[in-house]
């Protein structure tokens, strides 16, 4: 996963490790919606299928 | 995520008209979080067996000229016996099937030109190809809960050993079009029974974006990116279409929900809204009066569906016609067709 996932940004700020109420409620909601979603992505306004970027893309 | 927590209140506080509605809208950032991870770690497993791309197939042999059903497994191929008339017309075209419906299809005679999968959980999406190795009925009840096979509620280990022996009687005449984040058990399942496998990336993200996950996948393996919209119905119908070009497809199976009547814990998503909500779960399912007079209802998963296909639909450059006689997926740009009147159309000039 690593290897697809990369942050492009270094964070200046310290973590607080107490966090705030809201900040778990997201989380958890993060967390619960996760288990309702579906079996692929799906990806709003791009092509059907993407053939690499020295290809056309169908639309 | 955006929004999670809209108008100040967390989503279990949300009124009940509503409430499945605002989950499903919420549901593909939802759904790269739940199989990003496990799709990808699949996606390095299944390297080394990747020989084809699933752009060959435009160039395969399969149904006659540029019709093509697309089938699903939702109740409605058993309540409308779709797949029984589809081999009493000999339908002469193209005939793609989610994983899910593969079994229906063998059983009623119609052996698919392709089968669709993409689910990458570990264990389950095997036993839709038949699972040789499933001695007991496992702890998950998955299979015998959902209305998706009845067989497999009936006698779960006898209904997977004859789906065993027609997955391989058939498999050498089935291409299947295996999404990379596919569990490695599906590969080899596919690969044992002699089915050619044509391979592509889920597209997980906008390719033209910085750090794009898609475009990274692409960079290791040169496999084309489809948009699946969700669920593997959709996207067999997107390969139908954008990969094989077939303009003129009908749907069967493609239901995206429950008749009423259905029991809610045979529903898919059954033990994760009751983890989640509780006594309130029935909040969460959307109801639907539908054009055929009846009334149906889903997870928010399968309006997200709903909503996703009637986006996609407006881009597509094919006609596409709903003939599932039953479920939820019905609107501008997807009309509700009889399956008799489509076979009629394109039997002898698909």
């Amino acid at each position: 996963m690593t290897q697809y996932l990369r942050g492009n940004y270094k964070l200046d700020v310290k973590l607080d490790e107490a966090r705030d109420p809201a900040d778990t409620t997201d989380a958890f909601e993060r967390a619960a919606l996760a288990r309702l979603g579906g079996s692929i992505c799906f990806v709003s306004k791009k092509a059907f299928v993407w053939k690499g970027p020295e290809k056309a893309a169908d639309r | 995520m955006e929004g999670t927590r809209e108008g100040g209140r967390p989503l279990s506080e949300r009124a009940p008209s509503d409430f499945g509605r605002q989950l499903a809208s919420r549901l593909g950032h939802a759904t790269f979080e739940r199989i990003a991870e496990l799709g990808l770690a699949n996606a390095d497993a299944n390297r080394p067996f990747i020989a084809h791309s699933v752009l060959e197939l435009a160039d395969a042999p399969l149904g006659c000229g540029d019709a093509a059903i697309v089938v699903g497994a939702g109740p409605s191929l058993h309540r409308r016996k779709s797949l029984e008339r589809i081999r009493a017309a000999r339908f002469p075209g193209t005939i793609v099937v989610a994983d899910g419906a593969l079994g229906a299809c063998l059983r009623a005679g119609v052996v698919p030109h392709v089968v669709v999968s993409v689910d990458p959980h570990a264990e389950r999406m095997v036993r839709w190809f038949g699972d040789p190795d499933l001695a007991a009925p496992p702890a998950d009840d998955y299979f015998r809960r959902q209305e998706m096979d009845p067989t497999m509620a009936a006698d779960e280990i006898a209904a997977n050993r004859a789906l065993v022996r027609l997955v391989d009687d058939a498999g050498p005449r089935i291409a299947a079009s295996l999404a990379t984040s596919v569990a490695p058990a599906v590969v080899g399942r596919c690969t044992k029974a002699g089915m050619p496998t044509y391979w592509w990336n889920p597209m997980y993200d906008d390719y033209e974006a910085p750090d794009s996950v898609s475009r990274r996948l692409y960079e290791t393996n040169a496999l084309p990116c489809l948009n699946g919209g969700g669920n593997v119905g959709t996207a067999a119908w997107v390969l139908a279409h954008a990969v094989l070009g077939r303009r003129r497809l009908a749907l069967v199976g493609i239901d995206f929900g429950y008749p009423a009547g259905t029991p809610y814990e045979r529903t898919q998503y059954y033990p994760e809204l009751r983890e989640l909500f509780g006594d309130d779960f029935v909040r969460a399912y959307v109801h639907v009066d539908t054009p055929l007079g009846e009334r149906w209802f889903c997870d928010p998963a399968y309006w997200w569906f709903r909503d996703v296909f009637l986006e996609m639909v407006h881009d597509a450059d094919a006609e596409t016609v709903n003939c599932t006689e039953g479920g939820i997926l019905f609107g501008d740009g997807v009309p509700m067709v009889p399956l008799d009147d489509f076979l009629a159309k394109t039997s002898g000039t698909a």
